[in-house]
């Protein structure tokens, strides 16, 4: 389930978007909501600081933002005045559950090749017309030489969103994996080797 | 004046059932009028709640913000902005936010 079926389950919404830490992962709202992300977490912080557990803020003017908390992650609703507020909860809560299922199922699929080395079966130039923000965050330190946990490292994106691309895009065929043999002697470049190369 | 009847505004909402107290805050943050505590802490997180709404309106085009609403497992806290402070109200989980709404607008009527 993801945050446009609340569009398509509840009435009355604009737009929805997902936050983990202090990153959108998922939006489907027109606006650049990453100002947002930010404001709203430190929000949480604060509270948390306090020692207040948050599951929920709401803001309301004309229209209405509703963020669900569950740590790490904050989903955010916008919603017009006349939305079904307990169907909202419901569906709001339905979704975070997913995503935290589905971030426990993508961690595991992390560890599975998070000493893999990724390279590009393709010229990346065909790709990168077509990735997302994102997408190209984490493809762009992809060289052939970068384990996919380094990768989560450089591109500073959660993990599950690293594994998330990484796999999509083996899928895709873009990408394949090699298992690494790395020598750490300082220069990693220069005693960086693969087994699909010996 | 208008001192006096914050103060008595706070007074009164704490008396209301499920109503924990309520703090009258300065957008600069200084307390105005208090019926709790720990007023200071309470005042910071309203001022802080109400500029980070503010700037969530104007981001996401709500319009002015009426209230802001934060809830916890065992807490609520209803922020209402008016021209130069912030009224933060604690309840428990259990009291309606809308119900005390309905209080404080015949109040400030």
């Amino acid at each position: 389930m993801s945050v446009r079926e609340i569009k398509e389950n509840v009435g009355g919404i604009k737009g929805s978007f997902l936050i983990k830490g202090k990153s959108i992962i998922e939006s489907d709202l027109d606006i650049n909501v990453s100002y947002i992300s930010k404001s709203i977490s430190y929000l949480n912080d604060v509270l948390h600081e306090r020692e207040r557990d948050v599951k929920k803020i709401t803001v309301t003017g004309s229209d209405s933002t509703v963020f669900y908390l569950d740590t790490p992650y904050i989903l955010g609703v916008v919603a017009s005045s006349q939305v079904n507020l307990p169907l909202l909860d419901l569906v709001a809560a339905k979704i975070l559950k997913n995503v935290t299922s589905k971030r426990a199922v993508e961690k595991s699929k992390l560890s599975s090749i998070e000493d893999e080395v990724p390279s590009f079966k393709i010229s990346p130039d065909i790709v990168i017309p077509y990735l997302s923000d994102y997408e190209m965050n984490v493809l762009k330190y992809v060289n052939g030489k970068n384990t996919v946990r380094e990768i989560v490292e450089l591109s500073e994106e959660p993990q599950e969103v690293v594994a998330r691309v990484i796999v999509a895009y083996i899928k895709k065929g873009t990408l394949t994996l090699k298992p690494t043999l790395r020598m750490d002697f300082g220069d990693r470049s220069q005693y960086h080797f693969s087994r699909g190369m010996r | 004046m208008a001192d006096i009847i914050l103060k008595r505004l706070v007074n009164d909402l704490s008396k209301i059932d499920g109503v924990e107290g309520a703090v009258v805050v300065a957008k600069d943050g200084i307390v105005i009028a208090s019926s709790i505590e720990n007023a200071e802490t309470e005042g910071a997180i309203s001022v802080f709640a109400g500029a980070t709404a503010e700037e969530i309106a104007s981001s996401l085009r709500l319009g002015e913000v009426s209230q802001v609403i934060i809830e916890g497992t065992d807490y609520r806290m209803m922020v209402l902005k008016h021209e130069n402070y912030f009224l933060s109200i604690m309840m428990d989980e259990h009291t309606s936010p809308l119900v005390i709404r309905q209080e404080v607008d015949l109040v400030l009527e």
